[in-house]
């Protein structure tokens, strides 16, 4: 029967492999990094280099991907605030959420945002806030889901 | 220099409840443009949804901006969709919510709503209310639904519309989204506009009568608004056959029963896989997509005319339904 046809391809790249792994310490989070650029391993590590002590021993699920046909546009950094998530944008490529109720950090990042600046300002940025919003918020189930 | 929007209940002061596709929608939001754009489809007296789901829509007047070519994103239980640096949304399966920042020329753009987003949050969010998007037609004689899938270019819409102009119920001619609940399945459609390729203006003369324009996939097309196809039109019906819609060779209708695990093996290549974050949504879809491939399963092989497959099909029908009633 031809009207059987191929399985959806992978679009939203759901699958995207994340080969390379770390687990380092930043803004005293312990975090357990996957990804499929080794440049952010990099980063990453040199900046957790100068990291001394963990707020806890779980640690933070970090997932980002690499997605060489996002725009590469650049522009203002944006954080959207609504628990239990925190995004943060920079133009239209670039989209990391933190989930602070399931402790992920999920993104995705352009070519215009390097690797340095993603370990230095941008997960640094979502880590304070989670800091700053957590102990205020009810835990457990979040107020505004159905 | 980094820009903050909050959003929470005392940000989204106003609300209204919405019926999509089998499923709720509450959604809340700062914006009276939001609201007046989705007023048609408020939810109406007597509606059962599958499931249900929250939308929280900010609209911000930092831009100035329409809608961009989106871009999609997903990871484990979020999908992201951007449509330009003002507009994104953030669909948490999970949590079978949707939360969006857009600017105020999105908020009210009419066909946004109704042709990309509503459909694309079914797309994402519809496993997850109990609702499974099936990449097929689906019309309706006496209550009796008849889902019709193809390949892409098998003459789906086509045939569509011939049987809509015969006197079948109208209620989707491309995508529709299954429920089950009690052990029944129910189909719905969402109102979109049949689209018809320039070619079928051979079938349909009247089509003279409509501009071609590019549809929302850039392709040339006719877009035929339900209201116009000269039928009724339902939001759901009970579906009873399954048909796989092929073209023959010669200009004849022909029938041929499909096995069950044909049909099912074409439901489950239409949906995306899941990520195994989500197994307990990809289970009860499993099961809506089992139901599905236990209804009567026919190939219609047909060429020529869509008039040889209405009359090969009102026949066909004809004697099921006979059947049945013995």
């Amino acid at each position: 029967m031809t009207a059987i046809r191929e399985p959806v391809p992978d679009l939203l790249r759901r699958f995207a492999p994340t080969p390379h792994l770390a687990n380092v310490v930043i803004e005293g989070f312990p975090l357990a990094v996957q990804t499929n650029d080794l440049q952010i391993i990099t980063e990453m590590q040199r900046t957790c280099a100068e990291e001394v002590k963990s707020r806890s021993d779980s640690p933070l699920l970090v997932r980002v991907v690499r997605d060489e046909d996002a725009p590469a546009d650049d522009a203002e950094v944006v954080v959207i605030s609504a628990w239990p998530l925190l995004i943060l944008t920079v133009g239209t490529g670039t989209t990391i959420v933190l989930d602070c109720e399931r402790r992920e950090i999920l993104g995705f990042l352009s070519l215009t945002v390097s690797a340095e600046r993603f370990a230095e300002e941008l997960l640094p940025t979502l880590l304070k806030r989670f800091c700053d919003e957590a102990p205020n918020q009810p835990q457990g189930t979040s107020e505004k889901t159905v | 220099m980094t820009r903050e929007i909050v959003i929470e209940s005392a940000t989204l002061p106003l609300s209204c409840d919405l019926q999509v596709a089998g499923a709720f929608c509450r959604v809340s939001t700062n914006s009276h443009t939001v609201r007046h754009t989705l007023a048609k489809w408020q939810r109406r007296d007597g509606y059962r949804p599958a499931g249900q789901f929250s939308l929280q829509v900010q609209v911000t007047n930092e831009k100035r901006e329409g809608r961009a070519n989106p871009h999609f994103w997903g990871l484990h239980h979020l999908v992201i969709a951007s449509f330009g640096s003002a507009n994104m949304f953030v669909f948490d399966i999970a949590r079978r919510n949707v939360l969006a920042t857009i600017s105020e020329e999105i908020a009210g753009d009419q066909l946004f709503w109704d042709r990309l987003l509503l459909p694309i949050a079914m797309g994402v969010l519809g496993a997850a209310v109990g609702v499974v998007p099936v990449h097929c037609a689906c019309l309706a004689i006496d209550g009796a639904g008849l889902l019709i899938a193809g390949a892409s270019g098998a003459g789906k819409s086509t045939l569509s519309v011939a049987l809509a102009r015969s006197g079948f119920t109208f209620l989707s001619d491309d995508w529709t989204y299954l429920s089950q609940s009690g052990g029944e399945l129910t189909a719905h459609g969402m109102s979109v506009p049949a689209k018809l390729l320039p070619d079928s203006e051979r079938f349909f003369p009247f089509l003279a009568g409509y501009p071609i324009r590019p549809a929302l996939n850039e392709e040339l097309a006719f877009e035929l608004p339900t209201q116009d196809l000269g039928t009724q039109v339902e939001l759901s019906c009970q579906p009873r056959w399954f048909l796989f819609l092929e073209r023959g060779a010669a200009e004849d209708c022909r029938l041929d029963p499909v096995f069950p695990h044909e049909a099912r093996q074409y439901v489950e290549n239409s949906v995306e896989r899941l990520p195994p974050q989500l197994t307990d949504i990809a289970e009860r879809r499993a099961a809506i997509m089992a139901a599905i491939s236990h209804l009567s399963c026919w190939k219609l092989t047909y060429d020529g005319p869509p008039d040889i497959a209405v009359r090969g099909l009102q026949s066909f029908l004809g004697r099921e339904r006979f059947q049945v009633s013995a």
